[in-house]
């Protein structure tokens, strides 16, 4: 059966490619923004292609299991983030129309050296979620082929590098709008098929309500406690709250989302696409509790309280591999809840052996894994190209360069960081992954308000903004390091949640230059005036 | 343009982004506060525990719906103040 898997990886990426070459670009309209041609519903999807990360197709289920109730900051956050966005930002910036972020922050207050501070920002934040995306990659096709993990990041980086040099933002819409069919699909599926086995209904959805009582009630009847559905059991209260705000204003300003939204044809086009964008997100993260609820049902019910000789068929699969551990503790032969370690990702790549569906779905769900992370990694490669030639080289370096050179030293960014991106991948470098955790908090303290007030409050110059940025950075990364190394904490809040200690410094910081400095240019004034209305008001 | 209608929109739209935004905190950081409460008190909706389907489901639900909302409106609002493009 190996060979099917083979079949269905290897015809998936080869219709990615195709529609890439499909879609080659040359130009620097297209190559960044798809020529600003691309209608709300298919940017809607694109977009949500982009956003969902290997992380949040394989593993974001596996961390509501874990968490429960306190896992779902992350589904409130990550959604509730888009709200912020389409409120508050995209229609505004797709007014004003350039390409990238640090190109808005660099006109909005007339400095190359704010263009820099945000280029910078950009690319960290870009460069390591890609590095988590194509680690993603090497372990989903080491699971799939058994290829070794290094091998698995070479054939990824392949794959991502290709289809955003082809055609950049152009040949990577229409491969995203084709990845988020794969990814929800294959999400969608083994769970939906399980809902209509236990309840002859394939909305899963709507009845995992269901089988949270039944979890409690044999939470109760093993003397589990804290109850998976208890609220603040892992986190405390202010940690969740503000983890779900750093969640929601870094989903808000993070840059690879925002830059699909320059590719939409108008900013009615703008606002609808956020809607379309988050209508399509929602149904994976309105699915992925459903997920969560399940597994842990069956463990209760099939493993826990079970003789540790006999492990349910699937479980003893996952267990060969190290990813479902059982280890009787007080030898009495009787599996207990405190005795098992469940590695996160098996909650949705089991699903399908659970419900004892055949093994041609398994490998589908495992190219919808990779279908997520190939998109994600496509949309941030672009932003680190973006960076570098059109803000770095074209913007700052050498204004007069050609529009074909900039494109062409775009591809070439695009094939150096991507190969860049592979060997830190393929170095499994800890750090990496905890980065990740920070892009938000990091976006929170810097982008969110830069981005926000620099839309809605037109007094707000560069002195104030660039302050702000910069101390609002500070202060996140002295609170990560004091909360990670010296167990500091105010209000109970963990380094993951630290940019609202970032972003309240940053709105201090910034107010407090500002009214100290002289107000921004007129053209500036102007500019911040007309992109309030989608009419054009003012030449700027 | 006349100065004053422009400045009417734009007052027009702050108004509608707070009251959408009001909505979106009451529905997610409301919510989480009061889950400890619902969850003491056993209250079910659906099926759920109350508190678990508010934040798992009525926000996620609750957001979709407001930036669809939030879009219909500006585009009308766009028209009716002839600021569309």
């Amino acid at each position: 059966m190996e060979w099917l898997g083979y079949v269905i990886v290897f015809g998936i990426v080869i219709v990615f490619m195709t529609i890439a070459v499909y879609n080659r670009a040359t130009e620097a309209a297209e190559f960044y923004v798809a020529g600003r041609r691309i209608p709300a519903f298919w940017n809607g999807m694109a977009v949500a292609a982009d956003w969902m990360s290997a992380a949040s197709f394989i593993s974001m289920a596996g961390a509501l299991y874990a968490l429960g109730y306190d896992g779902l900051a992350y589904i409130m956050g990550w959604t509730g983030g888009y709200v912020l966005l389409a409120l508050l930002i995209a229609p505004y910036l797709r007014k004003f129309g350039k390409f990238t972020v640090p190109d808005f922050i660099a006109e909005r207050y007339e400095s190359n050296f704010a263009r820099l501070v945000a280029l910078i920002i950009a690319i960290i934040i870009s460069f390591t979620y890609m590095v988590g995306q194509v680690a993603g990659v090497g372990i989903i096709m080491g699971r799939l082929f058994g290829v070794p993990f290094e091998i698995g990041i070479a054939i990824g980086m392949v794959v991502i590098i290709a289809t955003t040099i082809i055609g950049g933002m152009k040949s990577i819409t229409w491969t995203q709008v084709a990845q988020y069919i794969v990814l929800i699909t294959a999400y969608l599926l083994p769970v939906s098929l399980l809902a209509m086995q236990w309840f002859g209904i394939p909305l899963p959805q709507f009845l995992y309500g269901n089988v949270l009582q039944w979890i409690t009630d044999l939470e109760t009847q093993h003397g589990i406690t804290p109850h998976y559905i208890e609220p603040y059991a892992k986190f405390t209260m202010t940690q969740f709250l503000a983890l779900m705000f750093v969640l929601m204003a870094g989903t808000a300003a993070l840059p690879h989302v925002l830059m699909r939204f320059f590719t939409t044809p108008s900013v009615r086009e703008a606002r609808w696409s956020a809607g379309w964008a988050l209508f399509f997100i929602a149904i994976l993260y309105l699915t992925a509790p459903a997920y969560a609820a399940f597994s842990r049902y069956v463990i209760l019910k099939d493993v826990v309280g079970k003789p540790v000789d006999q492990l349910p068929a699937w479980a003893q699969k996952w267990a060969e591999v190290g990813l479902f551990n059982v280890i009787d503790k007080n030898g009495d032969g009787i599996i207990q809840w405190a005795e098992l370690n469940i590695h996160r990702d098996i909650i949705v790549l089991a699903t399908p052996e659970i419900a004892g569906l055949s093994l041609l779905i398994g490998y589908f769900v495992m190219a919808g894994g990779l279908a997520a992370a190939l998109s994600t990694a496509d949309g941030l490669l672009l932003v680190i190209a973006a960076a570098i030639s059109n803000d770095l080289y074209a913007k700052m370096i050498n204004p007069q360069a050609p529009e074909k050179k900039v494109v062409m030293l775009g591809k070439a960014a695009v094939a150096v960081a991507g190969i860049i991106g592979g060997f830190v991948a393929a170095m499994k470098i800890g750090f990496i992954v905890q980065i990740v955790a920070w892009a938000f908090s990091l976006a929170t303290a810097s982008f969110f308000p830069a981005l926000v007030l620099g839309i809605f409050w037109k007094r707000l110059n560069r002195q104030g903004a660039i302050a702000g940025m910069i101390v609002g950075l500070l202060v996140t990364i002295i609170y990560i390091y004091l909360n990670k190394t010296q167990g500091f904490s105010i209000a109970g809040i963990q380094h993951t949640a630290s940019g609202v200690f970032g972003l309240i410094a940053n709105l201090i910081v910034s107010y407090i230059v500002t009214i100290m400095t002289p107000p921004p240019s007129e053209r500036v004034q102007k500019l911040v005036e007309d992109i309030r209305y989608p009419k054009k008001i003012h030449e700027v | 343009m006349e100065k004053e209608k422009l400045q009417a929109y734009h007052k027009a739209n702050i108004a509608i982004i707070t009251t959408l935004l009001i909505i979106w905190a009451i529905v997610s950081y409301g919510g989480a506060l009061i889950a400890k409460a619902l969850f003491a008190s056993k209250t079910t909706i659906f099926g759920f525990p109350a508190h678990y389907w508010i934040s798992a489901q009525l926000s996620v639900i609750t957001f979709v719906v407001e930036i669809f909302l939030y879009a219909w409106i500006m585009n009308n609002l766009d028209k009716k103040y002839g600021v569309e493009e």
